[in-house]
């Protein structure tokens, strides 16, 4: 489903969005600093610390999230849905190496632990309106 | 609701068909480019132990060859905890700073042994800078200082290559851009091979200079003792015989490693020289001499510098090759070299050895000279030992047959490599060979030398390609493929020096054209088809010239031991295809582990145990076939091209009517006319 | 009430998005072009350009739960708040003349990247959604995001 023109905006360069609701039906917004593009029907978060996000697609799977090209901006709009988490594994050792890479050059090695690689799958994708 | 997309129309469809091709294409011409610069990079490192000078090669191909114009190479310290900057390209002074294995994109990458690419670090970076902030308002905990790391300030993009060797960490590879993505997967896999050759040859200097350390140590521990005989002298104590002995030891060794070291000697001498097993002897060896022709005329209007760094140049260049060929270079004199073959470690194919090493010296090095350069071979008794004085003693050979292959070089033409008459019958298997016009040689007489022009193409092997048969007169084109398959793909791999250990030489590309002509020779028979359209192509290919790779990690003289038992042969095989695997793995080939693996199981089990593919079967009959029909040394006279066909037809596999592969390579390789007759299983004859 | 600090955070050069959910609990999100803190500072009002707000204004409609969160795009220093739909009204004139200062307050902050990256959003025409806020956090990604804001009287 996710066309290889979305790979720029997968890349970690600037940050992206995320929505999810919780079983009581209250919505949540939060920045996140990259989507990892897994295969053409899934993509996936660091879930690194127990917050609302967290927390909300284990009640409630369903989320959206807009990621950004960091060189033409151009957005787009994904409707995922929580599959399965990954505490180990390919997927898991690359996001784990990176963090540990930045983590270590701003002085937060051991704050920054990455948990698990929280795998999504795409249920829908477009090209944002909000640039015409 | 929308009507559906319209149909891309079959234009656009084209359209994008060629894109998707252009874009392949383009992949591919890049990595063959850089598969050959893998090779030269490689090669210039390999021929150097001057740490410098390594890390200078290195950089200064990532900048001019790959690209890149930031890059560069730390140093572990010895405890393994941290990386110091010892050169770097594309920045104002970088070079003695220092970070911690795990600091960094450089040091995560050393800590982990892992190769890391990113392409987001100046945008993660500032993203966790922005949460530091709040953290440390906060006020939760104290945090780590920021690390300040060497290199660009703004870097997006970071490559970084653990240099690894034997388990130790040496140090990491690491190239930079202020770009985003700015390296691909192509990026990290050539580094990652060149890293190998980095990490290989900066631990190959760091060895030189510890042996250079332990000469001055040994300066040391001389000194000392020579203090403490004198106090003992001195005083009241007689000198004791110990002391007297420990002194003439540290004393020889001293002299040995030093004069080695002067004269960088091949790494596999020195265990000999300190063994002192390099007693004068008579030895069966082969000498070869190089000259630069005019080389006084060519340096005449350059600095003593330029005349010198030229020079050397050419004797790291020559010293590289002789090397791949297990020679060795007794001395230089002036611009001209001599080598050994064969002394002082032994080899049983010195003769070609060194045929083939100055074939390569003259591809590679001699047209760098403007007139050229000569090269004379001889094989023949000397008398080897150590000569000269005795604080200055070198390992060197005496006797007629190096002052003819001195005189043979002298009347070379140009750009060839002449070889003594008596050479001819061990050359003429595998050689073109040429016949120089007669001349007077002072202290021989007249002397008709031979002109080796390069090996014998497949094609005008005699031995192993009839000119009659079906391979002659239609498959031909096959062994151009393969020799451009070759060096396209597999560019970092030298041949020539693996077959040259056992002498099968041209065995990889023979295996490699007679299962793809044979591949075809099935395709088109309409009977068996079928079974033979699945088989890939390239795939095959590539397996037959990758099939022993692993040969360079074997001793020569196991490889040549014609005497192997059962145990013997099965051990070989077992290490031959854990060499081979491991190869595979370097160079990224492990999709064809497979097929190999099944090959060597064939061959081990004779085909009797299991079900093996359908390419499994092309390689082995092919690599049966040329194992008996090339001349080797361990196999005595090769077969005869119609009694290795009827071999074949009487092993246990190419009797069963489950293999009719044995039948049609039969069909592809006899001479025409011949036919196969069968007149019982143990009797099958072509005539 | 959101205190005075962070109404002045909302009304510099930030990011903001709006986050609603359908009768089915499946979220959306939606980009705002400028936020404005009523003067009792316990409601904002979120300048939703028309682009992109269909599936918002659809789930409006169903339920009036609404959630926003405001980012500085260079620090990520961020807040989010949760509250109650009150009214959604096409934007007014003044109020899209707000929407362009912030547009110039988030280019001079974004001054390292190509301008068109501001400039080429869509921000108006757009709708004025305006919601009472009953909590908020701080959002900053970090250790402590997801910690209650004090919204009592004379903070």
């Amino acid at each position: 489903m996710l066309p290889d023109e979305i790979k720029p905006a997968m890349l970690g360069i600037v940050p992206s969005t995320i929505v999810t609701c919780s079983l009581a039906g209250v919505p949540n917004v939060t920045e996140i600093s990259q989507v990892w593009y897994v295969d053409e029907d899934h993509v996936a978060l660091s879930h690194q610390f127990f917050n609302k996000t967290h927390r909300n697609v284990r009640e409630n799977p369903f989320a959206a999230v807009i990621v950004r090209d960091g060189r033409t901006f151009q957005e787009w709009y994904l409707e995922i849905q929580y599959d399965h988490s990954e505490e180990s594994g390919p997927l898991f050792d690359k996001m784990d190496i990176e963090l540990e890479a930045i983590a270590s050059m701003t002085g937060m090695s051991g704050v920054f632990k990455l948990r698990a690689a929280d795998v999504y799958r795409v249920l829908s994708v477009r090209k944002s309106k909000s640039r015409g | 609701m929308a009507a559906p997309p319209a149909e891309p129309s079959i234009r656009d469809q084209m359209v994008d068909n060629q894109k998707v091709i252009d874009s392949l294409n383009n992949k591919l011409a890049r990595k063959s480019d850089e598969v050959r610069i893998i090779q030269q990079i490689s090669s210039e490192i390999s021929s150097t132990l001057d740490l410098d000078r390594i890390l200078a090669i290195s950089l200064d191909a990532m900048e001019a060859v790959l690209g890149f114009r930031h890059s560069m190479i730390l140093l572990a310290s010895a405890d393994e905890r941290t990386l110091k900057v010892a050169a770097s390209r594309g920045y104002d002074g970088n070079t003695g700073a220092e970070i911690a294995v795990g600091q960094g994109v450089l040091g995560v990458a050393a800590r982990r042994r892992q190769v890391l690419r990113m392409g987001n670090v100046a945008s993660q970076r500032a993203y966790l800078a922005g949460v530091r902030a709040r953290t440390e308002a906060a006020g939760a905990g104290t945090l780590a200082p920021v690390a300040e790391m060497p290199g660009l300030a703004n870097a997006q993009s970071q490559l970084a290559i653990p240099l690894v060797v034997k388990n130790r960490l040496v140090g990491v590879l690491g190239v930079e851009s202020e770009r985003a993505s700015g390296f691909d997967e192509l990026d990290e896999m050539l580094l990652s091979i060149v890293g190998n050759q980095i990490a290989t040859g900066i631990d190959n200097a760091q060895m030189h200079l510890n042996a250079i350390e332990h000469s001055r140590k040994l300066d040391a521990v001389n000194a000392e003792l020579l203090h403490l005989n004198q106090a003992l002298e001195a005083g009241v104590a007689a000198r004791t015989a110990e002391l007297s002995s420990a002194l003439d030891q540290v004393s020889r060794e001293k002299d040995l490693s030093e004069s080695l070291l002067r004269r960088m000697a091949p790494s596999e001498v020195i265990p000999l020289m300190l063994e002192d097993k390099l007693v004068a002897r008579r030895l069966d060896v082969t000498v070869m001499f190089t000259d630069i022709v005019d080389f006084t005329a060519y340096s005449a209007g350059m600095e003593p510098d330029e005349v010198f760094s030229q020079l050397n140049d050419f004797f790291s260049a020559a010293g590289d090759i002789i090397g791949r060929y297990r020679g060795y270079i007794n001395k230089t004199n002036g611009d001209g070299i001599m080598a050994l073959f064969g002394v002082p470690f032994e080899s049983v194919t010195h003769c070609t050895d060194a045929v083939l090493a100055a074939l390569a010296m003259q591809r590679e090095i001699g047209s760098h000279f403007p007139w050229g350069m000569r090269v004379g071979i001889n094989s023949g008794v000397v008398t080897a030992g150590m000569l000269g004085p005795p604080d200055k003693s070198l390992y060197d050979v005496l006797g007629e047959a190096v002052n003819i292959a001195s005189r043979v070089e002298a009347l070379c033409p140009p750009g060839a490599v002449a070889v003594a008459p008596q050479g001819g019958e061990v050359l003429k298997p595998w050689f073109r060979l040429d016949v120089l016009p007669e001349q007077d040689v002072k202290g021989v007489g007249r002397l008709a030398s031979l002109n080796a022009l390069g090996l014998k193409p497949i094609a005008e092997d005699g031995r192993r390609v009839d000119p009659t048969s079906q391979f002659a007169a239609r498959y031909l084109p096959v062994v151009e493929e393969v020799d451009a398959a070759k060096r396209e793909r597999f560019g970092m791999i030298d041949f020539v020096s693996l077959q040259a250990r056992d002498l099968a030489l041209q065995h990889n590309e023979a295996v490699a054209a007679y299962a793809v002509a044979l591949l075809r020779m099935l395709r088109a028979d309409d009977a068996v088809a079928a079974r033979w359209q699945a088989v890939d192509e390239a795939e095959l290919m590539a397996a037959a010239l990758l099939h022993d790779a692993g040969k360079h990690a074997i001793e020569p003289a196991r490889l040549n031991n014609r005497n192997l038992d059962v145990a013997g042969r099965d051990s070989l095989r077992r290490d031959l295809l854990e060499g081979t695997l491991r190869t595979l793995a370097k160079i990224g080939a492990e999709s064809l582990e497979t097929l190999i693996t099944d090959l060597y199981r064939f061959e081990a089990t004779r085909g009797a145990e299991g079900q093996f593919d359908a390419a499994v079967e092309l390689l082995a009959v092919a690599d049966i076939y040329d194992a008996l029909t090339a001349p080797k040394i361990y196999k005595g006279s090769p077969w005869r091209i119609v009694g290795a066909l009827a071999e074949l037809m009487r092993l246990p596999y190419g009797q069963t009517g489950r293999r009719p592969v044995f039948a049609a390579f039969a069909e592809l390789m006899k001479p025409a006319g011949a036919a196969i007759i069968a007149r019982a299983k143990q009797d099958v004859l072509i005539r | 009430m959101i205190p005075e600090k962070i109404v002045d955070f909302m009304h510099g050069g930030v990011l903001s998005w709006v986050g609603t959910r359908d009768a089915r609990l499946r979220p959306a999100l939606t980009w705002a072009f400028g936020v404005r803190v009523g003067s009792a500072r316990d409601e904002i009002t979120a300048f939703v350009p028309d682009v992109e707000i269909d599936q918002t204004r659809s789930n409006l409609s169903l339920n009036d739960l609404v959630a926003l969160n405001v980012v500085q795009p260079i620090t990520h220093e961020a807040y989010q708040f949760k509250g109650k739909l009150t009214g959604m009204r096409p934007s007014t004139e003044e109020e899209q003349a707000v929407q362009e200062i912030l547009r110039a307050k988030v280019a001079a902050l974004l001054i390292m990247f190509p301008p068109e990256l501001v400039t080429g959003f869509i921000a108006a025409p757009s709708t004025a959604v305006t919601f009472t806020v009953e909590e908020a956090f701080v959002q900053t990604p970090g250790p402590g995001a997801g910690r209650p804001l004090d919204l009592s009287a004379g903070s």
